[in-house]
């Protein structure tokens, strides 16, 4: 019954209904008639208030004390979105500053102290917990990013950060400089340069994909890759983590080409793209073509200023604040 | 005020009015980080973080707090919070950040604390509201497992997945429903879950139904007429 009733959305029809059946009275619950206008569509903004009333004196009157439980807990969440509302705190009436029906004015000035004295304390707060969990951040970044680096260069016995600037690659930054980006050269045992480790970054599937990978400039070659940061789909995308696909960039000659693994002829510049992942195969390798594209002169044309241990050796690379996300 | 015991405050969030089964609220964390178990716990510590604080703030503050300004001063305490989980967890769970760091920040904006302060905290004396808060996020976290353990074994065929007590549930041959990992699985599981128990919390009705004649006129219980 109630049910055409919200459908056609035509109050009147119930008492037609109830003329025309009898019988109906006695069957329906007491609480089912209060409870019917509402959904004739009264669409007010009070509408909440009047059912949880409703509600309420249903409660006293039903004489069936099982059905009465029932009840309750069916309109839990219909008292408990009022009240959450806020609009049930006057028919309540109890006692703290919301509820007081007739609250005396409050001078702005009491209420700009209040908010401001608030967001003081809360900000003296947060530079706290900033000042703790900064460090723990950055060291934890600074990590992942070696670890990164390690693992693209094939275990370097160390690095050092260069960045670029005007054009040109340099250890050092002067003051106030903006820097474009920056790559780590690693070094192996005998303070020979292995290659760079460059991070780029460019549109996949869903989301910016980030990827380090090692690069040897002189020989214009890839040395390994690694995914630092994507988003695409689970199951699918995300494939281009694992190492199937990882391990396809180690020692590729550079410009890279993605191809289908049965079309792979062997040549040393072909990468084998995952079957159904192609758009995020393809972006992985757009992505280091691009970076490599860009840099692969500047990176070539760096003479390493000498063997010394400057950079971060494997224990370093403390000033590594790279964004992991 | 309806007048309640303390043990009526811890129960209510649990499971009569539990914020994301019966009272749909916080349905963004429910949805979005449910997909293994270790980052529905994770999601579930920080809400329960910030209800526990906010609720204790705003609850010793009550008489302070100008009706007025009362929503922005929640909303700022709450905020407190949630930036001090957020800065915490990236701290300590780095990994874990990776995945759910984003909807942290989004705790702010669930209706489901700012609901419990308004309805509940600021008009009850603090060892109340703290009882109600401890019952909100238990019922926010038993709902969050529900759908976590769900999503996790049917999607990944794992338990505990990057945690030490990880292992296989179908073992090694399986072949996980991935969709049930994406967000299109947070929903077909929510929504079988509340397909769940609105079934049986009719089929409870029923039983306790009383017939008069005549017979064949079934009393609708309030859900059906709604």
């Amino acid at each position: 019954m109630s049910d055409e009733i919200r459908k056609n959305g035509v109050a009147p029809q119930e008492g037609k209904e109830e003329k025309d059946l009898p019988h109906r009275e006695e069957v329906m619950p007491k609480d089912h008639e209060t409870y019917t206008p509402q959904g004739g569509g009264a669409g007010t903004g009070s509408g909440p208030i009047q059912e949880v009333a409703a509600v309420g004196d249903s409660r006293v009157e039903s004489p069936k004390k099982k059905s009465e439980a029932v009840t309750l807990h069916l309109v839990g969440p219909e008292i408990a979105t009022a009240e959450a509302m806020g609009l049930t705190e006057s028919a309540e009436g109890g006692a703290g500053p919301g509820a007081a029906p007739e609250r005396p004015e409050v001078s702005s000035s009491r209420l700009l102290m209040t908010l401001g004295l608030a967001g003081a304390i809360a900000g003296a707060l947060l530079v706290f917990v900033f000042l703790w969990s900064d460090p723990l951040i950055q060291a934890e970044n600074a990590r992942i990013l070696r670890v990164a680096i390690n693992e693209v260069l094939k275990g370097p016995d160390h690095f050092e950060k260069l960045f670029v600037l005007d054009g040109e690659l340099t250890t050092q930054v002067p003051e106030g400089a903006d820097t474009l980006g920056r790559v780590f050269l690693g070094y192996d045992q005998d303070g020979n340069p292995m290659g760079f480790a460059v991070v780029a970054d460019g549109f996949g599937f869903q989301d910016i994909i980030t990827v380090i990978f090692g690069y040897d400039a002189g020989a214009a070659q890839v040395l390994g890759m690694k995914i630092l940061n994507q988003k695409e789909t689970p199951g699918l995308g995300n494939k281009i983590e694992d190492q199937p696909f990882v391990g396809e960039f180690d020692g590729v000659d550079a410009p890279l080409d993605g191809v289908k693994p049965d079309r792979n002829t062997g040549a040393s510049n072909q990468v084998d793209m995952i079957t159904g992942v192609t758009i995020s195969s393809k972006a992985v390798i757009r992505i280091i073509n691009e970076r490599i594209a860009e840099m692969g002169d500047l990176l070539a044309a760096y003479e390493p200023s000498g063997a010394g241990p400057t950079g971060a050796t494997a224990g370093g690379g403390s000033g590594g604040e790279e964004e992991d996300r | 005020m309806r007048a309640t015991t303390p043990q009526q405050d811890f129960i209510r969030g649990v499971w009569d009015e539990n914020p994301v089964l019966i009272q749909l609220l916080g349905l963004c964390p429910a949805l979005a980080v449910t997909n293994t178990v270790l980052n529905s716990l994770a999601m579930s510590g920080a809400t329960l973080f910030v209800l526990l604080g906010s609720s204790l703030f705003i609850s010793t503050l009550k008489k302070v707090i100008p009706y007025e300004v009362r929503i922005s001063t929640y909303i700022l305490i709450i905020a407190t919070f949630v930036t001090i989980v957020d800065m915490a967890l990236h701290a300590q769970a780095p990994s874990v950040y990776r995945d759910i760091g984003n909807f942290i920040p989004l705790i702010v904006v669930n209706c489901m604390i700012l609901g419990r302060q308004e309805a509940f905290a600021s008009k009850r004396p603090v060892g109340r509201a703290l009882l109600d808060a401890l019952g909100t996020a238990a019922g926010f976290t038993i709902a969050m497992l529900m759908m976590g353990t769900f999503r996790e074994v049917v999607g990944s065929g794992t338990l505990f997945q990057d945690t030490r007590w990880a292992f296989n549930v179908f073992g090694p041959n399986y072949e996980p429903w991935v969709v049930m990992i994406s967000p299109p699985g947070g929903f077909f599981t929510l929504g079988f879950i509340l397909l769940f128990l609105g079934w049986w919390e009719t089929r409870k009705a029923q039983k306790r139904e009383i017939r008069h004649w005549p017979h064949s006129v079934r009393v609708t219980s309030r859900k059906e007429a709604a």
